[in-house]
């Protein structure tokens, strides 16, 4: 095979592009999910959330036949894990790890059922043309930069607003101070009058309406159709993204980048490699961007425990409880 | 408030209590642990809900449902536990309670900060607003609560067991500047067990007993005696028990004094591996420690927290390893001995922080009563453990040192601060021991409950047994000690057992006046 397809100039510029395309749907569940943390809830649905919005997403627009449509599903179906979520973890207080995982479990198998009723079997049956890029005027002809960052489909710009919004939810407003408080000693945050149950609730379904994005993202944008379990995993790699981000969202979606990067490549190396003609199996390839995952959080999280992990993180909250660990 | 009634379940936390406080007063509200001080405050601020009575402020009734209300009509609390976020700073702490802004901004941090310092300033209180609450001492957060209280302007204020985690220096100045706020005309309620912070800082006190008033007195006309007897609804001993009667009980019979049971010599020790941004610090905390202690007898270590006392605490209880000298117990070696070894060593420990070295809470009182014990006879062996006896164990504890639970199998976790220590010295005390190391064994505690633990400490020592006391508290070193020495920056010096000698070597000078070291 030969390298300088994978890096050389001429395709240095669309891989960066690809990077950041792929980077986006695993980033925008990071993000949501680092600001649903901070709040003290282990949102472990992630993969659920993403994998509901994108079949919610692809029903929508395919149905409708207008992309724009699958926009408004996919978050709805987001919201709609997350709304399960708060229920068990805030109204039920049952444990949020098993939560967590039972509603990605429930979302595996109601995705693949419901796609299955529908479509007659799992194969690839309706596709559509996904989105196409936008081409902002003036920004895209900048040599280099302009191809990278302002050729990209809309729904990778208003992703790009979106990580940037929780940024500042989180960091510059009363909203985000409250999110904190809450997350680290919800006792004192009730204290001053804020209701621990109410923030948590708003956190976790910020983090469905953000992975729900990321599905559709995911299927509108990029794919084209719907598969069983076509999200791969990207949900339990943005939980193990918050923690190499140490909870901070622009330092969470720097490692979405990272993973983004990682996948973008390993597409390269498949396609100079011969693509299906290769002798490698392409199984290896595709595990690149997780074993880069799993390989960056170990090396980051012995540290990043310390320095931002919110202390009530899992922890459930009982009014006027005694006991506080 | 008037004929305030509130329950728990079947019990009754408070049976028609009423307290009436004036404008510009400082109130101490006493009480036992259990008597329904703070429920009856904890009502008043909102943060619980009251069966019946009625509360009036400025002769109008007043209803709050939450503790913003009551900030609205000018009340503040400052929480035993105070409810501040360490990772936040300070001015964010104080804004977290503020009603005035709206969930998308964040208000002018600068303004507020401002404000806070002015505030502060002005009261006398000093604080920078910008530093992370992580960063500061138990009195410095104090400070910051009782300003936040005042930034949203309180012209009352309730303080719960303000002084039960302050240096003796801190309680003098917490007091000071309580007396000069409430010369400024805001009206102060202390909830407290300590007698003579009553009786230094209060204009007046009330006295709860099992949920109802005892009464209400001019400080200026009572006795830390009447209130004691008011509080506990009979004479208590230990403070009518002069040094001089105490010092005749003391059996020298049992004195060997030529084998000590611990001897510390020329003892260095450094510790507290203490983060401070990326670097560990190691830093030395203990300097040329000696010290005997023979059998029957309890030698406190005195002196102001902080200088070193932790770090002799972790020594002898095996957490901490001495860099040079000799650390013996009946002669063996213990320099690098381990917790487990010291405790067959014969040594019992009972933890200045009772809740997280001293209890397991997620376990029952019975677990924790003998979880040093379990995997050997009588509680099991290494594969089984005997349930049956462990509770039986356990209800002899509770029994023996009156611990008040249902039963053996509660949750150590939920108990108070008098029953959770009872469990500790159950504990520490089950074993034949040798030497026992007593860390602040009282410290918090309600007069019953000191009272019963000095009661367990004399008695053990009438049997023989050598008690290192480490305390803060001079009472307590007056009440038990044959023998003082004080602790000051490192460094163990013998002082006479008197109040003058021990006070000037708390802070650093020697009787002759000089400033030692």
């Amino acid at each position: 095979m030969d390298w300088s397809d994978v890096f050389g100039g001429a395709a240095l510029i669309p891989l960066l592009n690809a990077a950041i395309r792929l980077a986006i749907p695993t980033g925008l569940a990071a993000v949501g999910e680092s600001f649903c943390q901070k709040s003290g809830v282990l949102n472990l649905s992630v993969e659920g959330m993403m994998l509901t919005g994108a079949l919610t997403a692809y029903l929508g627009a395919y149905y409708s036949g207008s992309l724009w449509v699958g926009v408004p599903a996919g978050i709805g179906g987001g919201l709609l894990v997350g709304v399960l979520m708060a229920l068990f973890t805030l109204k039920f207080k049952t444990e949020q790890v098993i939560n967590g995982i039972a509603l990605v479990l429930l979302a595996q198998a109601a995705t693949s059922f419901t796609f299955e009723e529908l479509f007659g079997d799992l194969t690839l049956t309706g596709r559509f043309e996904p989105m196409k890029n936008w081409e902002i005027p003036g920004l895209s002809s900048i040599p280099g930069v302009g191809t990278v960052l302002f050729n990209q489909s809309p729904l990778v710009y208003l992703s790009v607003v979106l990580i940037f919004a929780i940024w500042y939810l989180l960091n510059r407003t009363m909203f985000g101070l409250a999110v904190k408080a809450v997350g680290d000693r919800p006792a004192a945050a009730d204290a001053a009058g804020i209701s621990v149950t109410r923030t948590r609730w708003v956190a976790i379904l910020v983090s469905g309406a953000m992975s729900g994005l990321g599905g559709v993202v995911l299927v509108v944008g990029q794919l084209g159709m719907f598969m069983q379990n076509v999200t791969a995993g990207r949900g339990w790699v943005a939980i193990a993204l918050v923690i190499f981000g140490r909870w901070k969202p622009l330092r969470v979606m720097a490692g979405a980048l990272l993973f983004g990067l990682t996948d973008a490549i390993q597409l390269r190396i498949q396609a100079a490699s011969g693509g299906i003609e290769s002798n490698v199996p392409f199984e290896l390839f595709q595990a690149m961007p997780y074993l880069v995952t799993i390989a960056v959080v170990v090396f980051a999280s012995a540290r990043a425990r310390r320095s931002g992990e919110p202390e009530a993180l899992g922890r459930p909250f009982f009014k006027g409880a005694q006991i506080e660990a | 408030m008037t004929g305030v009634r509130k329950s728990f379940g079947s019990v009754a936390a408070l049976d028609g209590a009423d307290f009436y406080l004036r404008h510009g007063e400082i109130h101490a509200l006493l009480g036992e642990n259990g008597a329904g001080k703070s429920t009856l405050m904890n009502i008043l601020y909102g943060l619980e809900l009251r069966d019946g009575g009625e509360i009036l402020i400025d002769g109008h009734p007043v209803d709050f449902q939450t503790p913003q209300d009551a900030v609205a009509e000018g009340l503040g609390m400052v929480h035993q536990h105070f409810k501040l976020v360490p990772r936040l700073t300070v001015i964010e702490n104080v804004i977290l309670g503020g009603k005035d802004s709206r969930a998308f901004r964040l208000p002018d941090l600068e303004t507020s900060a401002r404000k806070l310092e002015d505030l502060a300033e002005t009261y006398g209180l000093p604080i920078s607003a910008r530093d992370r609450v992580s960063n500061l001492s138990v009195g410095e957060q104090q400070r910051v609560e009782i300003l936040r209280s005042l930034y949203f302007g309180a012209r009352t204020l309730i303080l719960d067991e303000p002084t039960a985690s302050l240096t003796p220096l801190e309680v003098r100045q917490l007091l000071a500047k309580l007396r000069d706020l409430a010369r400024a005309g805001t009206s102060i309620i202390i909830i407290t067990h300590h007698l003579d912070e009553v009786m230094e800082s209060a204009d007046r006190v009330t006295v709860l007993r099992s949920g109802s008033n005892v009464g209400t007195l001019e400080a200026s006309e009572t006795s830390q005696l009447e209130l004691a007897r008011m509080m506990v609804g009979r004479d208590v001993g230990i403070l009518t028990q002069s040094d001089a009667i105490r010092d005749q009980k003391v059996d020298q019979s049992v004195k060997d004094k030529n084998r000590p049971v611990l001897r510390l010599s020329g003892v260095d020790a450094s510790s507290r591996v203490a983060e401070t941004g990326k670097e560990t610090v190691a830093r030395r905390g203990l300097f040329d420690l000696s010290l005997e202690i023979h059998p029957g007898e309890i030698v406190a270590v005195a002196g102001v927290e902080g200088n070193g006392q932790a770090e002799l605490e972790d020594v002898l209880s095996g957490f901490l390893e001495v860099d040079q000298g000799e650390f013996a117990i009946d002669g063996k070696d213990c320099t690098t001995c381990s917790p487990e070894d010291l405790l067959n060593l014969g040594a019992g420990y009972i933890p200045s922080d009772r809740y997280r070295r001293g209890l397991i809470g997620g376990l029952s009182v019975a677990v924790n009563v003998s979880y040093d014990r379990i995997g050997e006879a009588p509680v099991g062996n290494r594969f089984w453990v005997d349930s049956k006896e462990l509770m039986r164990l356990g209800d002899r504890a509770v029994e023996e040192y009156s611990i008040a639970v249902r039963g053996a199998g509660e949750l150590a976790g939920t108990l108070s601060g008098g029953n959770a220590q009872r469990v500790v010295i159950a504990r520490a005390l089950a074993k034949e021991l040798r030497l026992l190391v007593a860390a602040q064994p009282t410290r918090g505690l309600d007069v019953g409950a000191i009272e019963f633990i000095w009661g367990l400490l004399e008695e053990q020592r009438s049997r023989g047994l050598a008690t290192l006391l480490i305390t803060t508290d001079l009472d307590e070193v007056m009440a038990l000690s044959d023998r003082v020495y004080v602790m000051y920056r490192g460094r163990l010096s013998e002082v006479p057992r008197d109040r003058e000698s021990i006070g000037l070597a708390m802070g650093g000078a020697n009787k002759q006046g000089e400033e030692s070291l």
